[in-house]
């Protein structure tokens, strides 16, 4: 079931509306079912059931009542998910069959709807924008108020630059010594040498940070549906004046698929797979493909 | 013994002019050529796995969307040979009972003629493309030149050919005929044509020999013949302005200057004798005649004039056997519109004719390849068509992802 189409995804400016709505429609039919019990913020009351700890009884409302009402509150989750999304050039890449969208105003929505889904399970995120002009950080909280402060953060990113070197991402480690679970959506485009991304996944995997990584595609990356003469031009850098796209689609596709499956293998040695979108499936899905990878959230 | 190899095809061109529009060719080609040279410009993040390969030159020469070139290429060919009119040669059968009827004969003289050749089945009337007796009467045409246009016609190789019989005017070429054609003629009913002979005139007194030569070729000419003394030469020149001369042939035997009234007569295409004594200031181009007496003759304007270089008043001209003979032969040989009238006409008797040899007939038939190939070519515009615009189509994705500068 497709909720929003590519277009609408594209054009719509409110993310924190559009995640709640993508977000609700996957929900639907969904049992409602928060975990509830010790907690600070109250949330109902129910009936005395044989079980239950009678320090949980309400005694001023038994003797009013007579009868015996247990108090719960909503348990106050200890997951703390820090989303980190890489904003660099190559995210501006735009769909070849959808022009209007983009790899980025993709993920924003992705990021955005996993977080309403996170805030209806109450638990705790945090965003971490990156690109090698600086970073943008979103500290972790809870809530509908933290949600809407984070889908705001998340309009304001901008892509542009590149991964950030080592000495920028110094910068960002202390953001991760509480302990979090990492989502990394980004389309780990990085020159072989670098392997900042990889690094990056890789300290956090060492730091018992399980990084969970996304990555957002173009299907024309996957396919090369191209013919005739291009002039290509890389958003991070490096133009190709002149290439027949015929004469190299086999070699293009080959290093490509080599690339993605080094690539898959580095994630799974991790234990977290990873999950390729591409900017034309609808986000609904990727999120549930995203979800029943790692079964660990939703 | 001279080899004469077969055509590869039976095929000839009705407009072979049409052929040249094949240098059009070339418009697909610097088309493709030109639109090949520009590449596509779109933003592409995964550039990492492409390789710039080494830019070869003939590179530039490649060309792409053969299929595409392919069916244009083929389309301007169709087309050239469209309006080219392919003709494809195949046998026809030379006919013996075909019978071709020159126009001006009566309907009711041909159902006669028929009625005594009841062999002959198909008939058509005489023309460059001839068509069944039972079409309209076409006007007549030049028999000469139809007659030698038929001539290479392989399906009227063994015709019968029906003449009225007159004279038939004739062409500038030889009347070419099938040695194989059967002549059939029909009596002219109509008067015969009075023949044309030269009128002549005397302006002024002429030689004393004059009147009886004139008797004389008078008794041997017959009646056509005029002979008429005349005595306003300015009449005669005004005369023949309008074209109405009384005279075509003029004598003049007064010494001095010629009058103006003459000259006019020259220059319109009148034929003027005169003896030496004759002066025209302007006229001194003369050539000398082989034939006797000695004269010399020069054309002036549309005429000529012709003079002779001795006395004719003295007795070694006038005293020689068939002085009349000699003279119209001379003079007839000086006025071309003369001999030109004389000369072209024909009858069946005797046919200036030049056999045309079997080697030369065409035995061509016209093959309506017309609507085949505008057939052939719509279907190929079609497929050309969709081609390209499924390619647009799936060009517009890839010109979505261009790069669009601010």
């Amino acid at each position: 079931m497709q909720l929003i189409d590519p277009l609408t995804l594209a054009a719509t400016r409110d993310l924190a509306w559009l995640s709640r709505h993508i977000a609700e429609g996957m929900l639907l039919g969904m049992q409602h079912s928060q975990r509830r019990g010790a907690g600070i913020e109250f949330q109902q009351y129910r009936s005395y059931e044989p079980g239950d700890s009678i320090r949980n009884i309400d005694w001023k409302l038994f003797a009013r009542s007579d009868r015996y009402y247990v108090r719960e509150a909503d348990q106050e989750s200890q997951m703390h998910v820090c989303v980190v999304l890489d904003a660099s050039a190559s995210m501006q890449q735009p769909s070849f069959t959808c022009p209007e969208l983009n790899k980025l105003q993709y993920a924003k929505c992705w990021v955005a709807t996993l977080c309403w889904l996170l805030y209806r399970q109450g638990d705790r995120f945090s965003l971490l924008v990156l690109n090698d002009a600086g970073h943008r950080y979103v500290p972790a909280g809870q809530g509908e108020s933290h949600h809407r402060r984070t889908a705001l953060e998340l309009e304001r990113t901008q892509a542009r630059g590149h991964w950030p070197d080592a000495s920028q991402l110094s910068a960002v480690w202390q953001y991760f010594e509480q302990p979090c679970q990492t989502v990394l959506v980004s389309d780990f485009f990085e020159a072989p040498q670098d392997g900042g991304m990889s690094g990056f996944a890789a300290r956090l995997h060492a730091a018992d940070r399980p990084c969970l990584p996304l990555q957002i595609l173009v299907e024309a990356e996957q396919t090369f549906p191209f013919d005739g003469e291009l002039k290509i031009v890389d958003p991070e850098g490096g133009d190709i004046p002149e290439l027949g796209a015929h004469q190299q689609r086999d070699d293009y596709l080959r290093a490509f698929n080599a690339a993605q499956r080094a690539l898959v293998a580095r994630f799974a040695a991790r234990a977290c797979p990873l999950t390729v979108a591409t900017v034309e499936t609808p986000v609904e899905q990727t999120l549930r493909a995203f979800i029943a990878a790692h079964g660990r959230i939703g | 013994m001279p080899l004469s190899i077969p055509p590869l095809l039976p095929l000839q061109w009705l407009q072979p002019t049409w052929l040249w529009l094949l240098f059009a060719l070339a418009i697909p080609l610097l088309i493709h050529l030109i639109r090949r040279s520009r590449p596509r410009e779109i933003t592409f993040a995964a550039a990492q796995w492409l390789l710039p390969r080494q830019q070869r030159h003939w590179n530039r020469f490649v060309l792409r969307d053969r299929l595409l070139l392919l069916l244009r290429l083929l389309l301007v060919t169709l087309l050239a040979l469209l309006l080219a009119q392919p003709l494809l040669k195949s046998d026809t059968e030379a006919q013996e009972n075909v019978l071709l009827v020159d126009p001006r004969i009566q309907a009711a003289e041909l159902d006669d003629f028929l009625q005594r050749h009841p062999e002959l089945q198909q008939v058509f009337w005489l023309q460059s493309a001839p068509r069944e007796v039972s079409a309209p009467r076409p006007e007549p045409q030049d028999n000469w030149r139809v007659l030698s246009r038929l001539s290479t016609n392989g399906t009227f190789r063994r015709a019968h050919i029906l003449l009225l019989d007159t004279e038939n005017p004739s062409g500038h070429q030889s009347l070419r005929v099938s040695p194989d054609w059967q002549w059939h003629r029909i009596e002219d009913t109509a008067a015969p044509a009075v023949p044309d002979l030269p009128r002549i005139a005397v302006a002024g007194d002429g030689p004393a020999w004059l009147q009886p030569v004139m008797e004389q070729l008078r008794e041997q000419l017959g009646t056509g013949f005029s002979f008429t003394p005349l005595t306003d030469i300015n009449e005669l020149a005004a005369h023949s302005t309008a074209n109405t001369a009384q005279a075509d042939w003029l004598i003049y035997d007064t010494a001095g200057p010629l009058p103006a009234a003459l000259q006019t007569f020259v220059q319109q295409g009148g034929l003027l004798i005169t003896g030496q004594g004759v002066q025209w200031d302007e006229v001194n181009k003369f050539t000398a005649l082989d034939s006797q007496p000695a004269a010399e003759a020069a054309s002036v304007g549309r005429g000529s004039w012709l003079r002779y270089t001795q006395d004719w008043h003295s007795a070694p001209f006038y005293q020689r056997a068939a002085l009349p003979e000699l003279l119209w032969q001379q003079w007839s040989l000086q006025d071309w519109h003369f001999q030109f009238h004389s000369r072209s006409h024909w009858s069946i008797d005797s046919r200036p004719e030049t056999p045309v040899p079997d080697s030369q007939v065409v035995r061509l038939r016209k093959i309506p390849l017309d609507r085949w190939l505008m057939l052939l070519i719509a279907l190929l515009l079609l497929v050309e068509r969709s081609i390209a615009l499924s390619r647009r189509e799936a060009g517009m994705v890839h010109t979505a992802g261009e790069k669009r500068h601010a």
